[in-house]
């Protein structure tokens, strides 16, 4: 009988000793947020300097070096560089990232030659956005084309036109001297 | 299913004598709250009794041990995180220290300090985790939240380190994939001195309440010798009395310098090995990190973080074991190179929890239904390392 | 841990003076330091009772069984053949030092004694190479597949393994949402 009493008894009191506990805590500033409506600062803002959000891509700065595309274990990314008259060097035709399907890893960040900024606000061409809120209702919703489809699809033609332009002046060119120097386009 | 394979599935490993003969098939999970992700158990129970058990595993199983063999040796490091994700880093720690291993790379001592901070803090959200969904499982709600709040501020933390809260791929052959300040360094200090309130705190909201003790103490009790023949490693395996962990016995990064000492399962509540102990085993262990912590953080120097890698790595032929402690015991990574291609022939992924799910079908063996989950949910399983 | 010089030696000699030369083995270094013991696959059994069961050894603790298809010559000369190659981690419960067992199995039909009345966890370790490599184990107490289904065909960490299209009217396989916005 006395350890039946006592069973009750310290089931009881233990309970109320972690129930102290719980109600302390009624006494303290909540530490949940109402999110998004009642915040202090966006949230991004808070986030720290290499947090990684949405991948995303300077267009401007890119090279089309391809080099995120081959880090990317799960092909993530579809891009296409080819020489145009734009610029020198490669031009971007068409950059085409699935976040649905990336798991921010890094490796592409990684992988990025090209750089820009100083300390502070430094990035390279491609790189994670502090953004997180990138949710869509279709899984299509989730390619993000950072270069716009009609735009690329110019840029495709332009570069056709300039490799088709480079291969006539190549083949003039080597074909009165002997053909050692096959075209570069 | 076929009704033949079914039959062949259900056909019991050891005759058992029926208590009253009216056998019920219960049908637990694969999505049940209490199997922590995709874990099915098939309970034959006569009364509240079980009299047999059949867990089935595989539902979350990706074949990443295939994928490996598709992919560069640095693009399978990703994957190492979801492995086991309540405790990626320490995932990504094993896989890189095998491959550094067999390619004899250097690691600069900065970033060996950076993963060992990493792998703590890894741990201690681990343990959270596990000490807050097994009151969980037995109805108590309120633990939960108040671990994962904590966990919520170390993945803050983590993502300074890392910039991720989960999945974090922080860790690269040769060094980790980024540095950080000195300001974490007081953060995760400051923090540290509000962790050692913490675990009082927890320890006495739900570890001296008569009502969660008396749910576990003799329930699923594994003595030493049993959880050596199931090949239990870490928490479990000391739970039941047995202090062996890989940071002491066979020591990597700079855990020989570090002075912490190996809870052990004392029984103090039941016998030694039940459920109570995995838990307390598990609160203590919490301790003994942040004790490592401080430790870390007194000795860490500024230096450089990584070491020179070849771009294409290719392995010389030929095959090492490597094993590290993770969270949930042993994690071994057995890699085969050919010594040509640049991806690896093998990988083979041995786990801790794959390791604790094998007591599973003999422990349930004369159980209570309501004491198989607080037995299941004392192991601490995540399913994902189980099927990999 | 690195395993004693003095235990490997005593190893060789043991197995050696308690089958009177009828099990042959041989002992090399792998990468981290773990002696294999290589062995033929008949003998599994013997030697594992030996290793397990000795007082002078006493490795009770299995760390874990992997298998590994070898379909094509690798240049190590050792591991020069076509079949299966089964690693056996063990250790010592005392202080945790570590030895492995390396047999090889042939390609058509690999056959290879049981180990799970050493261990209550060899069954499962087994089981999963059944499972993914098609290895199979003579006298097991329950083989079947453990984390594919029932019904599932083929043995996937094979390296001839050609995954079918469909499973059950699933396909395996989905485009990717990249495919669809091509240009090109």
């Amino acid at each position: 009988m006395t350890t039946y009493l006592k069973n009750i008894w310290e089931a009881s009191a233990t309970v109320f000793e972690g129930m102290a506990i719980t109600f302390s805590y009624l006494l303290q500033r909540p530490i949940t947020v109402q999110y998004p409506d009642r915040l202090k600062e966006p949230v991004p803002k808070t986030l720290p300097k290499n947090y990684r959000g949405r991948l995303m891509v300077d267009t401007e700065l890119c090279t089309a070096c391809a080099l995120c595309q081959k880090a990317c274990p799960i092909d993530v990314i579809e891009m296409k560089g080819a020489r145009t008259e734009r610029k020198k060097g490669l031009t971007l035709i068409y950059f085409n990232i699935y976040h649905g399907k990336c798991m921010y890893c890094n490796l592409c960040v990684e992988a990025c030659p090209a750089e820009e900024g100083d300390e502070e606000a430094h990035h390279t061409a491609i790189y994670f956005k502090k953004d997180f809120e990138g949710s869509g209702y279709e899984l299509k919703d989730l390619v993000e084309q950072f270069i716009p489809r009609e735009e690329a699809i110019q840029r495709l033609k332009e570069a056709e036109e300039t490799a088709a332009k480079r291969a006539a002046k190549a083949a003039a060119e080597s074909a009165p001297a002997e053909p050692k120097k096959e075209g570069n386009a | 299913m076929t009704s033949a394979t079914r039959e062949k599935e259900l056909k019991p490993r050891v005759e058992i004598t029926q208590i009253s003969g009216t056998e019920i098939e219960v049908n637990m999970g694969p999505h049940h709250p209490s199997t922590h992700g995709v874990i099915r158990f098939i309970l034959f129970i006569d009364g509240e009794i079980v009299v047999r058990a059949v867990p089935d595993v595989g539902y979350l199983h990706r074949s990443i041990e295939k994928i490996a063999e598709s992919m560069p040796y640095s693009f399978f490091m990703p994957y190492t995180d979801r492995v086991d994700y309540v405790a990626a880093i320490n995932c990504n720690l094993g896989y890189a220290l095998a491959i550094e291993a067999m390619g004899g790379l250097e690691v600069p001592e900065r970033a060996t300090w950076l993963r060992m901070i990493g792998v703590e803090l890894n741990r201690i959200m681990s343990h959270l985790v596990g000490v807050g969904a097994l009151p969980l499982d037995l109805g108590a709600f309120t633990p939960f939240v108040h671990a994962l709040r904590e966990r919520e501020h170390m993945m803050d933390l983590l993502e300074i380190l890392t910039g991720t809260r989960m999945n974090n791929n922080y860790i690269r052959f040769g060094g980790v994939c980024q540095d950080v300040d000195d300001e974490f360094l007081k953060k995760l200090e400051k923090y540290l001195d509000h962790f050692v309130l913490f675990l009082e705190e927890y320890d006495r909201l739900i570890g001296t309440n008569k009502i969660f003790i008396e749910r576990l103490k003799n329930v699923g009790i594994v003595s030493g010798e049993k959880a050596l023949s199931y090949s239990f490693s870490g928490p479990n395996l000391r739970a039941s009395g047995i202090g062996l962990d890989l940071r002491k016995v066979d020591p990597y990064c700079f855990y020989n310098d570090m002075k912490f000492d190996v809870p052990v399962g004392k029984g103090i509540k039941g016998t030694v090995g039940d459920s109570f102990d995995r838990y307390i085993v598990r609160i203590e262990e919490m301790a003994e990190c942040e004790k490592i912590l401080r430790q870390i953080l007194s000795k860490i120097k500024e230096g450089p973080i990584q070491s020179k890698v070849p771009k294409k790595l290719v392995l010389p032929a030929g095959e090492a074991y490597h094993h590290t402690e993770s969270a949930r015991g042993e994690l071994g990574y057995h890699i085969i190179s050919d010594g040509k291609s640049a991806s690896p022939y093998r990988i083979k992924i041995r786990t801790g929890s794959f390791a604790s799910m094998t007591s599973l079908a003999e422990i349930f063996k004369g159980m209570m239904v309501a004491d198989v989950i607080a037995y299941f949910a004392s192991l601490d399983i995540v399913a994902p390392e189980v099927d990999r | 841990m690195n395993f004693p010089a003095a235990h490997l030696e005593k190893l060789a000699k043991l197995v050696d003076s308690v089958y009177n030369g009828a099990v042959s083995s041989e002992i090399v270094q792998a990468d981290t330091k773990i002696p294999v013991l290589k062995i033929n696959s008949r003998d599994i059994r013997k030697v594992v009772e030996l290793v397990v069961h000795h007082k002078d050894l006493g490795f009770t603790y299995l760390n874990t069984i992997s298998g590994t298809h070898l379909a094509e010559t690798r240049e190590d000369e050792s591991l020069d053949l076509k079949g299966f190659e089964m690693f056996y981690v063990f250790s010592n419960s005392q202080d945790f030092s570590s030895l492995a067992i390396k047999t090889t199995l042939p390609e058509n039909n690999p056959e290879i004694d049981t180990i799970d009345d050493f261990s209550g966890s060899a069954n499962w370790f087994e089981r999963e190479i059944f499972d993914l490599l098609g290895v199979n184990f003579k006298n097991s107490q329950d083989l079947r597949r453990i984390m594919l289904p029932p019904d599932w065909e083929g043995h996937p960490l094979r390296k001839d393994f050609k995954e079918g299209s469909h499973y059950n009217g699933i396909p395996t396989t989905r485009s990717s949402e990249l495919e669809a916005i091509r240009i090109e």
